[in-house]
């Protein structure tokens, strides 16, 4: 059993060959998003071909079991286990699409067209604005504050193509204040007439870039303190660990409002630094954890034989070894992350009004009681942002956990 | 070690966990409870006839002492507790009905002396009979300048120098002034001049140990205004000070002990952040009418500082009155089937959104113009108000005879005030979109942010449609939210850019210079947007010297063309008062004076007399 450890037998592995020095943090980054991103890149290649020689110390049976799947890494065993789960899968799958609408918001909805044809020049207005902002390209004088739906109507513009939804998130609609779903509002409006899909689909941004960035900060602190940690042990790993416990003790969700009810002008930016500087313990844990275990290994030791300064060990023997439980744990963290953010924006905290999240249209239904449709729709975008995650971190843990694997 | 460990460090892996096996049940739970409130919700429940009345407060009273209260919410409570030397007649908005004095006062010809005879049958709500000592004391506690807490209060007896007993006699009590003010009955005697009990509130007789001239020292030394801390610091008056640190002390504000006067009910408890309970005076003699009856045995203030759950609290019988419920939950009553009633009245209220004029963007009067025709008024009232406001140019209340109501409104004209910026060198001369303007050698986009108090949602709907309308002409305007005393905060410290708020007028004739006056500008007053027009200032002083009201009304209808021209603030609207209550009343009455209604004079129908205590 412990034999078909992978973690073990790449460990050896690398321990074995002095070669594996080389096959650094830097090579092995692409392999992590090859399972993200799904994409296969260069870098990846060599491991393969390398891969019987690190089987040959191991059992007679997994000797067999490498001739078989020759092509297999780590990390294509973890995806080929984790394909297994299909709601997992599915999961996945609708965390791509929550992606492709964040990126394409623009696209999906804008109040301007994304081909027109004004007095007989062809624009790319929602494009043109990207480059107005970037300051590479300008508006003409007579463009830079056009109504392009009112353009259009006076004919001055021609063989429009307008994205799907022809409303921004701020556009409002003041015809149509709190205007059940129909043909012309899909989900509705809000208090003010603004499109709660064109907001929802911007909110998503929001919500998506909630979650990444404050878990890339709780992955900085988390990992680099737990490493300290675990590798060092004594005074050091009984410091951090102190700290762990009061940062865990911490009511993560009164401390932001408490410290954003300080700060005059909210601000996204604002939260995530806050959810990322509080949701790192849990993260700083299993590292250390992995870290204990990983340090006493027999390719730790030969590479301290060999003379290896500890930075060198830590980040290209251990770190690498002991990143899959994070990875796990920051699944499950972004989730967090989005609810924290929801819970903030429903209080009314955080965000400044003119920002639209899927929080603050939740708590735009808590003033206008019949209006279902500003609490249905965020809250079952919340719900399913929410359970993709939580599902994508449930099949990691499954696949990457070897006593599970058949 | 694995790393299938428990997962401890988020409450969402529980819920993955949590969730994956138990879905179905989520669902069934889910459902049963939305059956289960709606059943709550739709009962009829029966009409309570319990002789008392429970009213809704946004937040606890700041104190109940009401010369150190300066909230809204105090008012409510303490009016019902103190008594003043005469009040108004809500049926016709003018102070004529004598409450502790027998009489109106006599007013000397140079408008110096105002003599008042006391009324010999009036007791405290301890048996202490009430005299002239309780006036003259009552005067020197709110003069003492030692007094932080009671600064705002003590505007209103700025006026006056001292209070004497004439001959003696401790039923007639002469009021001398420094100089005339035209507002001395309506705003001092008439409404800030609460008469409070000497032998409760001074035992020791500190104010006897300091005199009238102690007092003036402190004003002369600093002219005009209210003294500041140097003065006060090189004067040390021991007995001034140790009266005024007794007299700002917690219990002296808010214990039961000391919250007692001559007004028909007395307090009995207060539990912070849940409700205040008032219950009646014994020694109390209504002497003036219906009008000043003590019906209900208990008046009860409860506290939810949420509009939604206040709102909620109403319809499920748990408060009996809301003297202000928003606009759409008003709306939202079904007076029909809720065993519920609703009224809408104008109390003096204004809304206005402020531009700071020491910003370089706003200096201009054009460009405030400009701001005037971009604020869609018409729609705002229609869509977030619900009809329930008045449009208005002017911070004078429209019921008054010194209105201008001859000030033309402002449409709302996008194509005038992009006109009009573009006159004005407003344009963007560097095709990002918005609007910029060298001032000063520097270039300015205009860009700027709206603040407004959070949690007033209205409010901030309000600024989001103004911003986005202000986007489509090339403006960026964001808006940001503060916490209510850090946005008053920033506004006395006059630092807001521009803002949106609202005053709510006087019931007696309006007087300009607290808000626009210059002197105003500086020292945390109350002119947030440093507005300055000479003209406008001497104007504002002339009015408050004019004894002759003909001359006054054609002196303010001029000062609020003024303030039209230079566009001094975006005067927006009068928004009615919205009120609801449990159909559970008779002798309901609502009037123009704040807070627009007095439960105590209200019949609780069916209630079995008095003595019955509320279950609270």
């Amino acid at each position: 059993m412990e034999e078909k450890n992978p973690f073990r037998n790449r460990g050896q592995f690398q321990a074995e060959k002095p070669s594996a020095e080389t096959v650094g943090l830097v090579d092995r980054v692409p392999v992590h998003d090859e399972y993200l991103v799904g994409q296969q890149t260069a870098q990846t290649a060599p491991l393969p071909e390398e891969l019987p020689s690190a089987f040959e110390t191991a059992t007679a049976h997994a000797r067999t079991e490498s001739r078989k799947n020759v092509t297999q890494t780590f990390w294509s065993l973890v995806r080929h286990q984790y394909k297994k789960n299909r709601v997992a899968v599915y999961a996945l799958y609708l965390v791509y699409f929550l992606f492709a609408i964040a990126i394409l918001a623009d696209v999906l909805a804008n109040d301007k067209p994304l081909y027109a044809n004004y007095k007989g020049t062809t624009y790319f207005p929602v494009f043109k604005q990207y480059l107005a902002d970037l300051r590479i390209s300008a508006w003409s004088s007579d463009l830079v504050m056009a109504d392009w739906k009112e353009l259009e109507q006076s004919g001055a513009v021609t063989n429009a193509i307008w994205p799907p939804i022809r409303y921004s998130e701020s556009d409002e609609d003041l015809a149509n204040t709190l205007a059940a779903p129909s043909s012309a509002h899909l989900l509705g409006t809000d208090g003010i007439g603004r499109d709660v899909l064109a907001g929802m689909i911007h909110a998503s941004r929001i919500a998506l870039s909630i979650g990444f960035v404050s878990m890339s900060f709780a992955i900085l602190i988390g990992v680099v303190l737990g490493a300290l940690a675990g590798f060092y042990g004594g005074w050091v790993d009984s410091l951090i660990s102190r700290l762990i416990e009061v940062v865990l003790t911490l009511p993560t969700f009164f401390l932001i409002i408490a410290v954003v009810a300080m700060v005059q002008q909210g601000s996204v930016w604002l939260i995530m630094v806050l959810i990322g500087l509080t949701s790192w313990p849990g993260i700083a844990r299993f590292t250390r954890g992995e870290f204990l275990r990983i340090r006493n290994m027999e390719f730790v030791t030969a590479a301290s034989a060999l003379g290896l300064k500890n930075s060198r060990i830590i980040m290209r023997h251990v770190l690498p070894n002991s990143l899959a439980p994070v990875l796990i744990t920051a699944a499950f963290g972004i989730a967090g992350a989005i609810l924290i953010e929801a819970g903030l924006s429903f209080l009314g905290f955080g965000v400044p009004p003119t920002v639209v999240t899927w929080g603050s249209v939740l708590n735009d239904a808590r003033n206008d009681i019949h209006a279902w449709w500003l609490a249905v729709f965020p809250g079952f975008a919340i719900f399913l942002a929410v359970v993709a995650y939580n599902l994508v971190g449930d099949g990691l843990r499954d696949a990457l956990d070897p006593r599970l694997r058949d | 070690m694995n790393v299938r460990a428990p997962f401890c460090g988020s409450y969402a892996t529980f819920l993955a966990l949590f969730m994956r096996q138990y879905i179905p049940s989520i669902f069934c739970l889910s459902f049963l409870s939305c059956v289960l409130f709606a059943g709550c919700s739709g009962s009829e429940r029966p009409i309570s006839t319990d002789n008392r009345v429970i009213e809704w407060e946004l937040s606890d009273a700041d104190a109940l002492n009401p010369y150190n209260a300066t909230s809204a919410n105090a008012l409510d409570v303490y009016e019902q507790i103190f008594q003043r030397l005469l009040t108004i007649d809500v049926h016709t908005m003018q102070y004529t009905v004598p409450i502790l004095a027998t009489s109106m006062p006599v007013e000397s010809p140079d408008h110096l002396q105002y003599d008042f005879t006391l009324r010999k049958d009036i007791k405290w709500a301890d048996g202490t009979p009430f005299t002239g000592a309780d006036v003259i004391f009552s005067l020197k506690a709110l003069k003492n300048p030692f007094n932080t807490m009671s600064a705002q209060n003590r505007i209103v007896v700025d006026a006056i120098h001292s209070a004497e007993l004439i001959d003696g006699d401790p039923y007639r009590v002469r009021f001398t002034l420094w100089k005339p003010y035209f507002l001395v009955m309506q705003a001092t005697f008439g409404d800030g001049l609460y008469i409070l009990p000497k032998h409760i509130f001074d035992p020791t007789g500190l104010t006897d140990k300091y005199s009238w001239n102690d007092l003036a020292a402190l004003i002369e030394a600093s002219g005009d205004q209210p003294a500041d801390s140097a003065t006060l610091a090189a004067h040390k008056n021991p007995a001034m000070i140790e009266f005024a640190t007794w007299f700002t002390d917690a219990a002296r504000n808010r214990d039961p002990k000391y919250i007692q006067g001559t007004g028909p009910y007395k307090l009995e408890s207060w539990v912070t952040g849940q409700y205040t309970r008032l219950v009646r005076n014994p020694y109390y003699v209504n002497h003036w009418g219906p009008d000043f009856a003590a019906n209900p045995d208990t008046m009860l203030y409860k506290t939810i500082n949420d509009f939604n759950a206040a709102a909620t609290a109403l319809k499920s019988h748990d408060v009996d009155l809301i003297g202000f419920i928003q606009p759409q939950y008003w709306v939202d009553i079904d007076t029909n089937h809720s065993g519920l009633k609703r009224t809408a009245f104008p109390l003096g209220q204004f809304s206005y959104i402020g531009f700071n004029e020491k910003s370089p963007i706003f200096r201009d009067p054009g460009v405030r113009w400009a701001m005037a025709y971009m604020v869609d008024r018409k729609t705002i009232i229609d869509k977030l108000l619900f009809g329930m406001a008045r449009l208005t140019e002017s911070p004078v209340w429209s019921a008054h005879p010194e209105y201008n109501g001859d000030l033309p409104i402002i449409p709302y004209d996008p194509a005038r005030a992009a006109h009009i910026l573009d006159s004005l060198d407003w344009k963007d001369h560097d095709g990002d979109g918005i609007r910029d303007k060298v001032i000063d050698g520097k270039r300015i986009p205009f860009r700027f942010t709206f603040t407004v108090n959070a949690g007033n949602e209205t409010r901030k709907k309000e600024l989001l449609i103004i911003a986005e309308a202000l986007r489509k002409i090339g403006i960026d305007a964001s808006v940001n939210t503060l916490e209510w005393s850090v946005y008053l905060e920033r506004l006395r410290d006059h630092l807001l850019e521009a803002h949106l708020g609202g005053w709510i007028n006087n019931p007696f004739e309006s007087d300009e210079y607290q808000l626009y006056h210059s002197s105003q500008a500086k020292n945390r007053g109350s002119n947030y947007d440093n507005y300055h027009n000479p003209r406008a200032d001497s104007l504002m002083v002339a009015i408050r010297l004019e004894f002759d009201p003909q001359k006054r009304i054609v002196m303010e209808k001029e000062l609020q063309k003024i303030f039209y021209d230079d566009q001094t603030s975006l005067f927006l609207w009068e928004p009615l008062n919205t009120a609801a209550w449990l159909d559970r009343f008779d002798n309901v009455s609502w009037n123009g004076y704040r807070p627009g209604y007095d439960a105590a004079t209200w019949k609780i129908r069916g209630a079995n007399g008095g003595g019955m205590k509320a279950t609270f």
